[in-house]
């Protein structure tokens, strides 16, 4: 299915494929063996922006459960459909590109006039038009680098914009979260106020010592401070997806489903296939991160830019014109002209542009090495955040339900006190809030494998 | 020895198979044992064998009732009375056809805890084979009886332990009479935590005062939490399960007396504390204990007997009124089932409307004891307030009259003209006209504030 996001961008792979027609026109062999081993444009349009991220395992969104609730998709849509942010990563895009074009523009002409006035008599005339051999002659390998920073810009303003859905639908889940820990906490207290309320019924009563019936005013007091303080980061949370959706927190479009759905599950989390899917990812990422092959697209700009200055910057610059020149006696004569400079910087230059492509292969290793580290790190964090969710968000809190059916029955025989039965009855509640906090996390973790393995989450 | 089909039903045949395989080897040697794990009493004057020969009863010696229980049978052989006990885990139910009865894996003898009663005559000569089917070692002690130090029964001191799977005998003459009981005396804590103990009775050689009803029970305490199957021996003071011979009330067997009968209930103490045990309706005598049966000289008239921890007590009245009278321990609470005792008292607080609120948390909340603890009966026995797993109501019972509100140590005895002769309970007693308490009033101004 197409991704909504994408088509809103379809002026890239435009840009794109004309750069790669002017600059594959003049590409040497080594580098259109290169180009083929770095399919950019092929995998810009193919991928990014035709729609189909290549992605080992199809992502799961979460839905929301009523029709009018905000889903993280729509959240994604509005993002996309006209938010400052995404405005600015196209604005930022679109000032990078324009300087890449500048600099790979064709020679110039250059054209001098002059009018030199005696005190008496003709005013003298000079009329001078130069062409720039040097800039025509190095427009070539200027174009070659220009694609390769154009290829750079694009992939990473679509890291940007991955990176953009990626914090919509992180914030999307935090304020989800956020919304129900803030309720869950909030009838957590309510039954500490009970508590406190009965216990002082049975101070009133005769029944209960001050320092238990404090201990009840303190868990109640407690219990209403977590629940203020979810609520604020709930507000929190809101305001963060308020933000990237370009939205005031109160719009009427921002309701919330009541809970986060499962996170997506793994099929098999056997060990063996554990590793044998990270593999996977790690291979995934390497062929498919956009920031790494932004870098990569960097070090080929390098190295077109280095082998241009080893070929032409020991040569003088030249320009090649004609001269025309009107005496104060009227006499007119016409000639062709040439400049030459030269400076002596042409071996440093080489030097520096051969230490600049040695640069930018150590950032892309660098950055590939982070990559596979970082991919394996998300991989064992989102299986740990999934195990977790499980624990708590299944197996933990029916075991506190039936706690609280045992103490509810301990309670029908005099077996347990009122307030251990209303303790028991907000630990639900709390381990539902810890709960949530959790499948967050897990969501989190999601959010991060995939950013990490150059897929859409 | 000969069996009736009655026993070997009642006996559980899963034991005496296993004992049988076991002692194939020493089968002409070895006393087969009898399992005894039905929970009725077996009343010695019905058609069943008594476990003494009549050529060894004397005078006055009444065939001992074991309430809930029996007394083991015996053979005479190679100069000594023989018994064999077998000391296993067993399945126990604290209240048998009651609602929500407790059970456990218990240890026992032969099936039952308490095991069986051993009866004797003082100067006979008994071998006792003990096969130990537990997990751990074991061990007897016999407790109170005057006996070789080698035959005392304590583990690492007087005999090593006698290891799981193995069978051993004990062998001594039985120079004292009274009442006593017998119990482990190898990892003692758990192993009487857990059911072992059971009574023995030695007779007089010459005879005594004629008593026509001679019942035994053993005092004991168990701590069951709720939702849990075995009892924990660790617990010191806060048992939650007081029992005459392992059971609760209402499952604890009547006494059935004939009005006229001279009746001794011996009591043994293996609980944790101790039990001032209350007659209603009598004055009775405290006529012995451990140390046999006491002087008469010393006898005195009674309606509480104390019985300590480690103690037996024989008290002896003679029913002459009829009736159906309380028999109990006083300590209010060991005639108790489980009962919290952290809570915070519920007496006086106002809190039905709260209870409105609360629902709303928790739908089945029930606020109970605003005015006692008595309606606590009322919902159990309704059956709207379900209990944790495995755990009785703290009161049960219900007699002619309304509910007793009793549970733990209780029982009643009942003293009749006549008695069925199959020893069937004879039901509530009726009481003639005149000769019981009446309302005379109402107060039209009382309402529960």
């Amino acid at each position: 299915m197409e991704n909504p996001l994408y088509s809103r961008f379809r002026w890239l792979p435009l840009g794109i494929l004309m750069v790669a027609s002017v600059g594959c026109a003049s590409v040497p062999p080594r580098e259109a063996a290169v180009r083929a081993q770095l399919p950019v444009a092929a995998v810009w349009a193919a991928s990014a922006w035709g729609g189909a991220i290549p992605s080992g395992a199809a992502p799961s969104t979460p839905v929301a459960s009523g029709a009018e609730k905000l889903s993280a998709d729509a959240a994604v849509n509005l993002a996309f459909s006209g938010s400052p942010q995404a405005r600015g990563l196209r604005a930022a895009f679109l000032v990078e590109v324009a300087g890449i074009d500048a600099v790979a523009a064709p020679g110039g002409i250059h054209f001098s006039w002059a009018r030199l006035s005696p005190d008496a008599g003709l005013a003298k005339l000079a009329l001078a038009l130069a062409v720039p051999l040097d800039e025509w002659l190095t427009l070539p390998a200027r174009q070659r680098q220009a694609y390769w920073d154009r290829a750079a810009a694009a992939q990473r303003a679509a890291f940007a914009t991955l990176q953009l859905e990626s914090r919509v639908r992180e914030a999307w889940a935090k304020a989800v979260a956020g919304q129900r820990q803030a309720a869950l906490l909030a009838r957590a207290a309510e039954t500490a106020e009970l508590a406190a309320e009965l216990a002082t019924r049975y101070r009133d009563a005769g029944s209960l010592p001050l320092l238990e019936w404090n201990a009840q005013q303190q868990a109640a007091a407690n219990a209403l401070a977590a629940a203020a303080e979810a609520g604020v980061e709930a507000a929190a949370a809101r305001a963060e997806l308020a933000n990237l959706l370009g939205l005031p927190s109160n719009d009427p479009r921002l309701v919330l489903p009541e809970a986060l759905p499962p996170a997506p599950a793994l099929a098999d989390t056997t060990a063996a296939a554990s590793a044998e899917q990270e593999s996977q990812q790690v291979a995934a990422a390497l062929r498919q991160r956009l920031d790494l092959l932004a870098a990569r697209s960097a070090w080929m700009a390098r190295q077109v830019h280095a082998g241009s200055s080893r070929v032409w910057s020991r040569l003088p610059s030249l320009a090649v014109g004609a001269e025309r020149e009107r005496e104060t006696d009227g006499a007119q004569v016409t000639g062709p002209s040439l400049e030459a400079g030269w400076s002596p910087a042409g071996a440093a230059v080489v030097r520096g542009t051969n230490a600049e492509v040695d640069v930018a292969e150590a950032a892309a290793a660098t950055l590939a090495v982070e990559v596979a580290n970082d991919v394996r790190l998300r991989s064992l964090a989102y299986r740990r955040a999934l195990d977790l969710d499980t624990l708590l968000g299944q197996h933990l809190q029916q075991l506190q339900a039936a706690v609280v059916a045992d103490a509810q029955r301990q309670h029908s025989f005099m077996l347990a006190g009122p307030f251990d039965l209303l303790e028991q009855r907000r630990g639900v509640d709390e381990l539902a809030a810890r709960a949530e906090q959790q499948r967050l996390a897990a969501w989190s973790a999601w959010f991060a494998l995939q950013q990490a393995s150059g897929v859409a989450p | 020895m000969n069996f009736s089909r009655r026993q070997l039903l009642q006996g559980g045949g899963a034991t005496l198979a296993r004992a049988a395989a076991t002692l194939a080897g020493a089968a002409a040697t070895v006393v087969s044992p009898v399992a005894v794990s039905s929970a009725t009493t077996v009343h010695p004057l019905e058609n069943f064998p008594d476990p003494l020969p009549p050529a060894a009863r004397k005078a006055g010696q009444a065939p001992v009732t074991t309430l809930n229980g029996r007394s083991l049978p015996s053979r005479w052989r190679d100069g000594a009375r023989e018994f064999h006990l077998v000391a296993e885990e067993i399945d126990h139910e604290f209240a048998p056809g009651h609602a929500g009865s407790t059970r456990i894996k218990a240890w026992g003898y032969n099936g039952t805890t308490p095991g069986p009663t051993l009866e004797a005559v003082e100067g006979e000569r008994v071998r006792i084979y003990l096969s130990n089917r537990l997990p751990e070692h074991t061990s007897i002690h016999w407790h109170g009886l005057l006996l070789p130090a080698g035959m005392d029964g304590v583990s690492g001191l007087t005999q090593p332990p006698i290891p799981p799977g193995e069978t051993w005998v004990y062998e001594f003459e039985l120079r004292n009479h009274g009442t006593f009981f017998y119990h482990p005396h190898a990892d003692e804590l758990l192993q009487v935590a857990t059911g072992l103990m059971g009574m023995f009775i030695v007779h007089p050689r010459g005879g005594e005062d004629r008593v026509d009803r001679d019942f035994a029970m053993m005092l004991h305490n168990w701590s069951v939490h709720p939702g849990t199957y075995r009892p924990d021996p660790a617990v010191m003071t806060e048992f939650n399960l007081w029992t005459f011979n392992s059971r609760v009330f209402p499952a604890i067997a009547p006494m059935l007396v004939k009005r006229g009968e001279r009746v001794r209930i011996r009591i043994g103490n293996l609980s944790m504390h101790d039990h001032p045990m209350h007659l209603h309706g009598f004055r009775f005598y405290v006529t012995g204990g451990d140390g046999g049966r006491w002087p008469r000289h010393t006898w005195h008239p009674e309606v509480t007997a104390l019985v300590a921890v480690g103690q037996t007590r024989d008290i002896e009245f003679v029913a002459d009124v009829n009736g159906d009278w309380a028999f109990h321990c006083h300590k209010a609470h060991h005639t108790m089932n489980a009962m919290g005792h952290d809570l915070p008292n519920p007496l006086g607080v106002k809190q039905q409307d709260l209870a409105e609120r609360i629902r709303e948390v928790l739908p089945d909340y029930m606020a109970m004891g605003e005015h006692g603890m008595a309606e606590h009966q009322v919902h159990t026995d309704m059956g709207h307030m379900e209990g944790p797993e495995n755990t009785m109501p703290m009161m049960m019972g219900e007699g002619p009259f309304g509910k007793l509100e009793m549970g733990g140590m209780f029982t009643v005895v009942k003293v009749r003209d006549e008695l069925p002769a199959d020893g069937r309970d004879p039901g509530w007693y009726e009481h003639p006209r005149g000769t019981q308490v009446r309302r005379v009033s109402q107060d039209p101004a009382f309402r529960l504030k």
